[in-house]
C-alpha cells in the first residue's frame, strides 16, 4: 500500500511538472518581452530586406524587357542585379545575427543582475534578516518573482515582530 | 481553441516568416528563369550574326573568319542546323525541354527559344517568348543585318 501511494505521488508529480503543448509558445509574464524583442526586430529586418530585394527586382524586369539587354554585353546589368539580391539577403541575415546576438547580451544582463538579487534576498530570509530590501534596476527582468519575495520578506518581518499568542496566555 | 494575443502575435511573426521564405524564394527564381531565357535568346544572336559575318557576307562555303579562324560547325543551311549550332550543349530550357525549338513564336510555358531559319538558312529568325514577366521579342538575323521586331508583332 505504501510502495503504492509514493508511485501514486510520483506519477502525479510528474504530471504536474510536465510542459504543456499549450504553453510551449510563452508565458506573458515573464518571456513575452522576449519574444517580442525577436519578433519585432526580426520582422523589421526581414521587411527592409524584402523591400530592397524587391526593389532589385523589378530592377531585373524593367533590364530584361530593355534595349539595353539585347546588346553585347547585355547581361552585365542583371548579373549584378543578382549579386546586388544575393548582398541584400547577405547583409539582412547578418544584421540578424548580429542583433539577435545584442538583444541575447543584453537580456542576459537583466535577468542575470536580478536571478543574484533575489538568490541575495534568500540567502538573508534564510538567515532570518526579515529586513533586507534590494531594489532591481528599471528595466530588469523577474520583476514579479522579486516583488513576491520582498511581500514575504514584510510578512515574514511583520509575523516576527507580533508578540506569539502563546506568549500573551503565558502572561 | 483560444489563443491569447500574445500567442498570435508569436504565430504572426512565424507565419510572415515562412511567407516571405517563401515569397523570396519563388521571386528569386522567376526571375533566375526570365534571365536564363533571356541569356539563350541572346547568345543565339550572338552565335548568328558571329556566323553571318564570317560566313555568308563573303562566300558561304567559307568556313574560316578573316583571321583565318575556322567557324565552328560551317553555316547551318535550315532549322536544325541553327538550333544544332546554338544548342551545341544541349541546353534545357526553365520549365524543361530543349533550350531551342523549331517555332516562330518560342515556348511562353517552357521559356524555350523559337527558331526558324528561311532562305536556306541565310535568314534566321529567333524568338524570346512571353516568359513570366518577359516581353515577347523577335530578331532577324541575315547577312544584310539585323532587324528588330515590336513584341506586339509576333503571332503565335
Amino acid at each position: 500500500m505504501a510502495e503504492q501511494a509514493v508511485a501514486d505521488a510520483t506519477t502525479q508529480s510528474e504530471e504536474a511538472n510536465r510542459r504543456l503543448l499549450s504553453n510551449i509558445l510563452v508565458r506573458p509574464k515573464y518571456t513575452v518581452k522576449f519574444v517580442n524583442y525577436f519578433i519585432g526586430g526580426g520582422a523589421l529586418a526581414i521587411g527592409a530586406v524584402i523591400a530592397a530585394i524587391y526593389l532589385r527586382l523589378l530592377d531585373i524586369d524593367q533590364i530584361l524587357n530593355s534595349s539595353q539587354a539585347m546588346g553585347v554585353g547585355g547581361h552585365i546589368p542583371v548579373y549584378d542585379a543578382f549579386t546586388d539580391v544575393t548582398t541584400i539577403a547577405i547583409a539582412g541575415l547578418a544584421f540578424f545575427v548580429i542583433y539577435s546576438c545584442i538583444i541575447a547580451i543584453v537580456l542576459s544582463h537583466r535577468v542575470a543582475g536580478p536571478m543574484t538579487a533575489l538568490v541575495d534576498c534568500i540567502e538573508q530570509l534564510k538567515k532570518g534578516n526579515y529586513s533586507y530590501e534590494r531594489d532591481l534596476r528599471k528595466h530588469d527582468e523577474l520583476r514579479p518573482i522579486h516583488d513576491a519575495i520582498r511581500d514575504l520578506s514584510r510578512s515574514l518581518k511583520e509575523s516576527s515582530d507580533t508578540p506569539d499568542s502563546s506568549d500573551l496566555n503565558a502572561d | 481553441m483560444h489563443l491569447p494575443s500574445h500567442h498570435l502575435f508569436t504565430l504572426f511573426g512565424a507565419v510572415f516568416v515562412l511567407i516571405a521564405t517563401f515569397w523570396g524564394h519563388h521571386e528569386i527564381d522567376t526571375r533566375f528563369q526570365m534571365a536564363l531565357t533571356h541569356a539563350h535568346f541572346t547568345e543565339a544572336v550572338q552565335s548568328s550574326k558571329k556566323n553571318m559575318n564570317t560566313a555568308l557576307s563573303s562566300d558561304r562555303t567559307n568556313m574560316y573568319t578573316a583571321d583565318g579562324v575556322p567557324t565552328i560547325g560551317g553555316t547551318p543551311r535550315n532549322t536544325g542546323e541553327w538550333i544544332a549550332l546554338f544548342n551545341e550543349s544541349a541546353r534545357h530550357a526553365p520549365d524543361g525541354g530543349p533550350a531551342y525549338i523549331v517555332n516562330s513564336a518560342g515556348n511562353s510555358d517552357t521559356g524555350a527559344i523559337g527558331v526558324t531559319a528561311t532562305d536556306y538558312g541565310k535568314e534566321v529568325q529567333i524568338v524570346r517568348p512571353a516568359f513570366r514577366s518577359l516581353e515577347a521579342h523577335k530578331i532577324t538575323v541575315s547577312n544584310s543585318g539585323i532587324q528588330n521586331a515590336a513584341s506586339s508583332k509576333i503571332k503565335s
